[in-house]
């Protein structure tokens, strides 16, 4: 398996940090595949095989930074500081869920605001826009933060996220913009989503820099991001960053993937774990034993279990407050427009 | 000149018809029997004239809010589109859709979107037809350098090259959407570069100059042709007029004062730029490119004379449109 040469770009700790967070978001997608087949959840939209990129470009990211993710997030959330149990309850749709209080997709939308994570819609790409606008109200107010934005290479199809990265571009503001590239859409192979899969290339048609990188390599991941973020908040401008991954699931619990993609083509996806991957880096460097990674594997997906039957039995959103933040203040009730 | 005199002629005589159109519009429009925003090219005629000049008529053509040169370059009717602006049931659209709906379908002329970048995803779905019809057609979408702020310019750039469509998008960079320079919106101004990222063939040229236009446009329609894949041909000249409405910021056509221009090497007038290197090429074709100076603004304004006239006929006739305010009314 390949490893690779970038060490320097943070410490042991801040690595085995990355491990753990990667094992919880494994651990979390791992339990809610079991509740959907158990028919207790509804639905789950994997992030399996893109927590190497997601981990390290939130990594990079600091406190006072801004988070917009796509759909798929679930790692980059988790290093922002989401827990277990606040998924879980986003997952059950129930009254205390953090993230939409049980409005929203469950598991699907990632919104909290105490975290810097800004709430996106499940309109593919519709999210990048924001995400430059948010720069660009940073840039005014000059509070020195970065925002991360991830997206799929299908959402480089849309028009938003042309106009989202042009916008950043002129005006230099402080973006990171991730291509979390799977090469998939649903089930829209990238071949048929773009003649140059190289989504990097295009910075140059925007006048910022570019960078392909090997999402299931945490530090070379880490490496490219954290510069990204640096450069960012140097006032040099937004960096279009691609990274390469391989979607281990299917598109989500509603889709099947064996319909689209042959079992070879599968087996190789997971031959491309970026956590057993950034594992064997961890312990070539002797930074880990492998029996200590994997138990910290197994806690965790104890944790994920435990969090579960904990959220399940939470109070569910009250019918009567269907309504409550959903639309602005004076409109819920009919008021006149 | 890499053109034969008669080629040379041809492609002065439209961008000549083009401008006399537009400085009888110029002229006409105070007299308020034509009505409705109009997007004049008065400095871009080389654009629409070097590029359809070297299509086929089979070729499909689809334009934008400014789309007056390019529904006369792909061989529109000029009677019917002043027509169209007077809103004559002979009009081009048969009156209904004025200056920034001009169509021909017997030019292959497709129509215009004023909706930015309308012209351009139009483009891409014309470019499918050709390539399912097995015509070995092509589609040309032109844009304005502010359709390509929009996000389905590159939606469209992306799927034609995806599917592999024969489609030339040119994209006439004026530097400007509407006021705003294009620096100010983009921090990359060479358009032929993003479409580069989507690999596209992509091509610049100087449109002034209406034969580098000519040529930079026959090289990229024969990779279109014989590869059906799409291109882009980036095009830089001066907008000579306002963004909107009847005013052009150069003076009518004079031909001695065109002549005198024409050697001046630093004009930015396509007209003059082409007199120019007609005269220093092929100095015995002065005679015919005074003619065109001289006849065909006089035969536009014909034009416009008889279509006035209809225009009132029809009014007093019909009675249903109150007689427009006296000349000096002022709005
Ligand atoms: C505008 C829009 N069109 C279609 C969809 C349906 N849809 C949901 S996810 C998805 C695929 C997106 O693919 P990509 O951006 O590569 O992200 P991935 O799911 O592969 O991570 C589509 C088409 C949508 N949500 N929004
Ligand atoms: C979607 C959309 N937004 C705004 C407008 C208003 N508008 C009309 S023309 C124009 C400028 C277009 O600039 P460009 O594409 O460079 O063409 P040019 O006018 O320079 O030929 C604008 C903004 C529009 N027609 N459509
Ligand atoms: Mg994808
Ligand atoms: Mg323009």
């Amino acid at each position: 398996m390949a490893t690779t040469t970038h060490t320097d770009a943070a410490t042991r700790e801040q690595y085995l940090q990355m491990h753990r967070w990667m094992c919880m978001a494994k651990a979390l997608d791992d339990r809610m595949h079991i509740l959907v087949k158990q028919g207790r959840a509804p639905f789950v939209g994997s992030s399996r095989g893109h927590e190497g990129i997601q981990v390290a470009s939130t990594a990079a990211l600091g406190a006072d930074d801004w988070l917009v993710p796509h759909y798929r997030g679930l790692a980059n959330s988790i290093v922002r500081g989401l827990t277990m149990k606040e998924w879980m309850l986003a997952v059950f749709a129930k009254a205390a869920d953090p993230l939409s209080a049980g409005r929203n997709i469950p598991g699907g939308c990632f919104s909290y605001h105490a975290l810097k994570i800004a709430p996106v819609s499940q309109v593919v790409a519709s999210w990048i826009p924001k995400a430059s606008g948010i720069a660009y109200a940073a840039k005014l107010v000059g509070d020195g933060s970065v925002t991360l934005c991830t997206f799929g290479d299908g959402a480089t199809s849309q028009g938003d996220f042309h106009e989202g990265v042009n916008f950043a571009a002129v005006h230099r503001l402080p973006v990171v913009f991730v291509c979390e590239n799977n090469s998939y859409a649903i089930s829209v192979p990238i071949r048929l989503q773009m003649a140059n899969p190289d989504v990097a290339d295009r910075a140059a048609g925007y006048g910022i820099p570019g960078a392909t990188v090997d999402g299931t390599d945490v530090p070379a991941s880490y490496a490219v991001c954290r510069e990204a973020v640096d450069r960012a908040r140097k006032g040099e401008g937004p960096t279009l960053i691609d990274a390469k991954v391989w979607r281990m699931n299917s598109h989500t619990s509603e889709d099947n993937h064996l319909k689209y993609r042959t079992k070879e083509e599968i087996a190789d996806a997971s031959e491309h774990d970026p956590i057993m991957r950034f594992v064997a880096w961890l312990v070539e460097r002797r930074w880990i034993a492998a029996e200590e990674a994997a138990k910290i594997q197994d806690g965790f997906d104890r944790e994920a279990s435990d969090a579960a039957d904990w959220a399940e039995q939470q109070p569910d959103p009250a019918p009567e407050d269907a309504l409550t933040n959903v639309f602005a203040a004076g409109r819920a009730q009919g008021a006149s427009v | 000149m890499d053109v034969t005199a008669e080629v040379a002629l041809e492609c002065l005589e439209r961008m000549v018809v083009i401008r006399a159109v537009e400085e009888g519009i110029c002229a006409e429009y105070s007299n308020r029997n034509i009505r409705g925003p109009v997007h004049l090219s008065i400095g871009q005629e080389a654009m629409a004239v070097g590029v359809l000049n070297v299509c086929r008529p089979e070729d499909v053509a689809v334009s934008t809010h400014r789309d007056h040169a390019h529904y006369l370059a792909k061989g529109g009717s000029v009677g019917a589109m002043i027509d169209e602006l007077y809103g004559l049931e002979s009009g081009c659209s048969r009156g209904y859709g004025g200056s920034m709906h001009l169509f021909s379908g017997e030019a292959n002329f497709m129509g215009a979107s004023a909706v930015l970048p309308g012209s351009t995803p139009i483009a891409v779905g014309l470019g499918l037809g050709c390539k399912l019809d097995g015509r070995r057609a092509v589609a040309v979408g032109f844009s304005g350098d502010g359709a390509s702020d929009e996000g389905s310019f590159f939606e469209a750039l992306n799927l034609a090259a995806v599917l592999k469509l024969p489609v030339l998008f040119v994209c006439e960079n004026n530097g400007l959407s509407t006021n705003t320079p294009l620096a100010a919106r983009q921090a990359q101004t060479d358009i032929s570069a993003k479409a580069r990222a989507f690999g596209l063939v992509a091509a610049n040229a100087d449109a002034v100059d209406v034969f580098a236009v000519r040529r930079a446009a026959a090289e990229v329609l024969d990779h279109v042709r014989s590869t059906s894949q799409p291109a882009v041909l980036a095009l830089t000249a001066d907008r000579l007029c306002a963004h909107v409405g009847p005013v052009s910021t150069i003076d009518p056509i004079d031909t001695g004062a065109m002549l005198a221009e024409a050697a001046n090497g630093a004009t930015r007038d396509p007209i003059a730029s082409c007199v120019g290197a007609i005269l220093r090429d092929e100095p015995q074709l002065r005679g015919e490119c005074i003619e065109i100076l001289e006849g065909v603004p006089t035969r536009i304004a014909a034009e416009f004379r008889r279509a006035n006239a209809a225009f009132e006929d029809r009014n007093a006739v019909a009675g249903l449109v109150a007689p427009p305010p006296p000349k000096s009314h002022t709005v």
